[in-house]
């Protein structure tokens, strides 16, 4: 993953310099970064169905330690809505399992 | 009569046993990477475009790692646009990406990238190594970007002047963004980008960096102790919704009355 992210801007700057193949190339690792957040996004709103909660919005940031978090919108079977933070450890991978378990739980409680 | 079953084409180039129809496959494959790959340029300029800048963002705040990155804005486009003409500053918008391009290779050592995202809206980028480079480096490089885009020069025919523009250009880092209670969020990134260019176009032909101070928040965290489980919580809530809706603890799940005091 990490080398995905690398290669992006690599061969984004390739792409600008040698007639856009690089652009090519970059558009290939883009294109497996989007299947990869938008498995994660399915699985998560799937998960939140289960409790009644309809995921609105979804965003990955990084607090001042560096340790990353999802801003979480949702909406529940009231139609209310909530926007929640939820912090994941220093390290962690966002995308991971633990991540979502930790996403599902703490959604589910903040709503 | 039984009716004869016709075999269907394969779909996959490695099994096919088609030579030609192999062959548009692998066409096909690679007419869809060039328009993939023509998705993330500008038309115009040549420079990566929007949506790789939204891509690259987006990496970077996955894998926290270190960037900067600076907004670069023409000072009054509309002006000289309407004065000289859609075609000369189009052809200026050529020869600013063309700096830009430039300075990206030659002012930065560990690599740098230039993007069009909008109309007159550029963005120079690159990662962090150093604390020296951010608090030294970088602004003085900055300020070579501006003043040479202040050099560019465009003939216009029948007028008396070439087309000359100077720019506004507010930066930040990766940390500058994480300082913030927003933290650094792709959204959070381009909103602190846009303050910190509003605040150069006060004087226009600028270069400032954003600062915490300068950040409004659009959501405010909201502490507390759970009446039930008597743990601390930290609720954040979007601003202008302080007072509506009910809360729940984090920890338990009970239900919890506002906090009344709501910290930014």
């Amino acid at each position: 993953m990490a080398s995905h992210r690398a290669d992006f801007g690599t061969l984004l700057a390739t792409g600008v310099v040698s007639l856009g193949l690089g652009m090519v190339a970059a558009s290939s690792v883009q294109a497996e970064n989007e299947a990869r957040r938008s498995s994660f996004r399915m699985h998560l709103e799937q998960d939140l169905e289960g409790s009644g909660l309809a995921l609105l919005d979804l965003t990955i940031g990084r607090t001042q330690r560096n340790a990353p978090f999802w801003n979480v919108t949702l909406k529940d079977h009231a139609g209310r809505l909530r926007t929640v933070r939820v912090e994941l450890p220093l390290g962690a991978d966002p995308y991971g399992h633990d991540s979502r378990t930790l996403l599902l739980r703490n959604s589910s409680l903040a709503a | 009569m039984t009716p004869r079953r016709v075999p269907l084409p394969s779909r996959n180039p490695s099994s096919a046993s088609d030579p030609i129809e192999a062959a548009l496959a692998q066409l096909h494959a690679a007419v869809r990477e060039q328009l993939r790959g023509e998705q993330l340029t500008d038309r115009l300029t040549g420079l990566a475009n929007n949506e790789a800048l939204s891509e690259w963002l987006q990496e970077k705040v996955e894998s926290g790692e270190d960037f900067w990155i600076a907004f670069v804005e023409v000072d009054r486009f509309k002006n000289v646009n309407d004065e000289f003409g859609y075609e000369s500053a189009n052809e200026f918008l050529r020869r600013l990406a063309d700096r830009l391009s430039a300075a990206s290779r030659d002012y930065f050592a560990a690599g740098a990238l230039a993007f069009r995202a909008h109309g007159d809206e550029f963005y120079l980028a690159g990662p962090v190594n150093t604390s020296s480079f951010v608090e030294a480096e970088l602004p003085a490089k900055l300020e070579h970007v501006r003043s040479d885009i202040a050099q560019i020069q465009v003939p216009v025919e029948n007028a008396s002047r070439p087309m000359r523009c100077t720019v506004s250009i507010g930066w930040l880092t990766s940390a500058d963004s994480r300082a913030t209670s927003d933290g650094c969020t792709q959204p959070a990134v381009r909103r602190q980008l846009e303050i910190a260019v509003s605040e150069a176009k006060h004087e226009r032909d600028r270069v400032v960096r954003f600062t915490p101070e300068m950040h409004k928040p659009s959501q405010r965290d909201a502490r507390g102790d759970c009446p039930s489980c008597r743990a601390k919580f930290t609720v954040t809530i979007p601003l202008g919704r302080e007072r509506d809706g009910s809360l729940f603890c984090p920890n338990c799940g009970e239900p919890i009355e506002r906090p009344r005091s709501v910290a930014p």
